[in-house]
């Protein structure tokens, strides 16, 4: 059986196409690799690392619930609490078991950080006094490169006067935040083991810090 | 007979525990792509419930809350739980803390 040849009478023309496939993905992979400066190789820090107060160890102060226990008892009149069936409250946020509390940089809140369940960060706060009968506590959760790397924040608005607690995580590194109030005025505090809380009576507008030395402002726009 | 009836037995109260479970377990939607203006609250229903939750449709900053209990708002368009850690009586709510019209889909437990 004959094999067809160009006309040239070089090598079959199907195996200079691969060939010249081969040298065009090549090129192209280099070129891309170039444009990236090589950073597409590195993988992002992942939360655990960004978040060292994720390690932590230390009494939660939070009770864990199941549903059942929610129904039958009143678990958050002692006390927050937290349901603790890993898909209680569904995709996207904190996994019972990675929940940490933070350090308090405010007297009127408690905040913990939290996995999501997409590997992301999340934050929780609770104020340290009931409110009607309870202690609410609320959670949000960041995925994504540019919430690992800039935190998240999460405001707690009483139902019966303008006081509000502003709570937040931030990677490791970040000093302290400044939030712009909606009253025009600003609030600093310091951050402890990656979060930080405050107590304001205006809401807020955006949030700025300075994660690897680097200014960030969050929201505003 | 009698393993057949102890069987059947154990059979329903395994099925009845699964379905109380999950019954206390899920969320009901009480809001379905719902639009909601700058600074605007919408209420759902006067029910029993646990927790709030709200999940954003778009850019825009949705907090989620419980009348009468407070409302937890978000730095950024992202899903929010309110978690009330007992049952309580009242309305879920959602809260747009944005500029601009937005919409959100509202949960309770």
């Amino acid at each position: 059986m004959r094999t067809p040849r160009s006309a040239t009478g070089g090598r079959p023309r199907r195996a200079r196409l691969a060939t010249a496939g081969v040298t065009l993905c090549g090129a192209l992979a280099y070129a891309l690799a170039a444009e990236g400066g090589g950073a597409a190789a590195a993988a992002p820090p992942s939360a655990g690392a960004l978040y060292p107060a994720l390690g932590s160890s230390g009494p939660v102060g939070l009770t864990f619930a199941t549903a059942q226990q929610i129904e039958a008892a009143s678990p958050s009149r002692s006390g927050p609490a937290w349901r603790s069936e890993p898909d209680a409250y569904g995709a996207g946020t904190p996994v019972p078991a990675t929940i940490r509390r933070l350090p308090s940089t405010d007297r009127e809140a408690a905040s913990w950080i939290a996995e999501s369940g997409e590997g992301g960060v999340c934050v929780m706060v609770s104020p340290t006094r009931r409110v009607a009968g309870v202690y609410p506590v609320g959670a949000t959760c960041g995925e994504g490169q540019a919430a690992l790397e800039h935190g998240i924040e999460l405001t707690y608005i009483y139902p019966d006067s303008d006081a509000m607690l502003l709570a937040g995580v931030v990677p490791a590194g970040t000093s302290s935040v400044t939030v712009a109030l909606a009253d025009g005025t600003s609030a600093s505090t310091s951050v402890s083991g990656d979060g930080w809380a405050l107590t304001a009576t205006s809401e807020p507008v955006s949030y700025t810090m300075q994660p690897s030395g680097e200014t960030v402002t969050i929201g505003g726009e | 007979m009698r393993t057949r009836v102890l069987g059947t037995l154990a059979a329903l109260l395994t099925a009845l525990a699964l379905f109380g479970a999950a019954s206390a377990q899920a969320w009901t939607l009480w809001a379905n792509h719902v639009g909601i203006g700058s600074g605007e609250n919408k209420f759902g229903p006067f029910v029993s419930l646990s927790a709030s939750l709200v999940e954003p449709l778009g850019s825009g900053i949705i907090c989620a809350g419980i009348r009468g209990v407070g409302l937890m708002c978000p730095g950024k368009a992202e899903k929010v739980v309110f978690n009330a850690g007992s049952v309580v009586s009242s309305e879920p709510y959602a809260h747009n803390h944005s500029t601009f019209t937005s919409g959100f889909n509202g949960f309770y437990q």
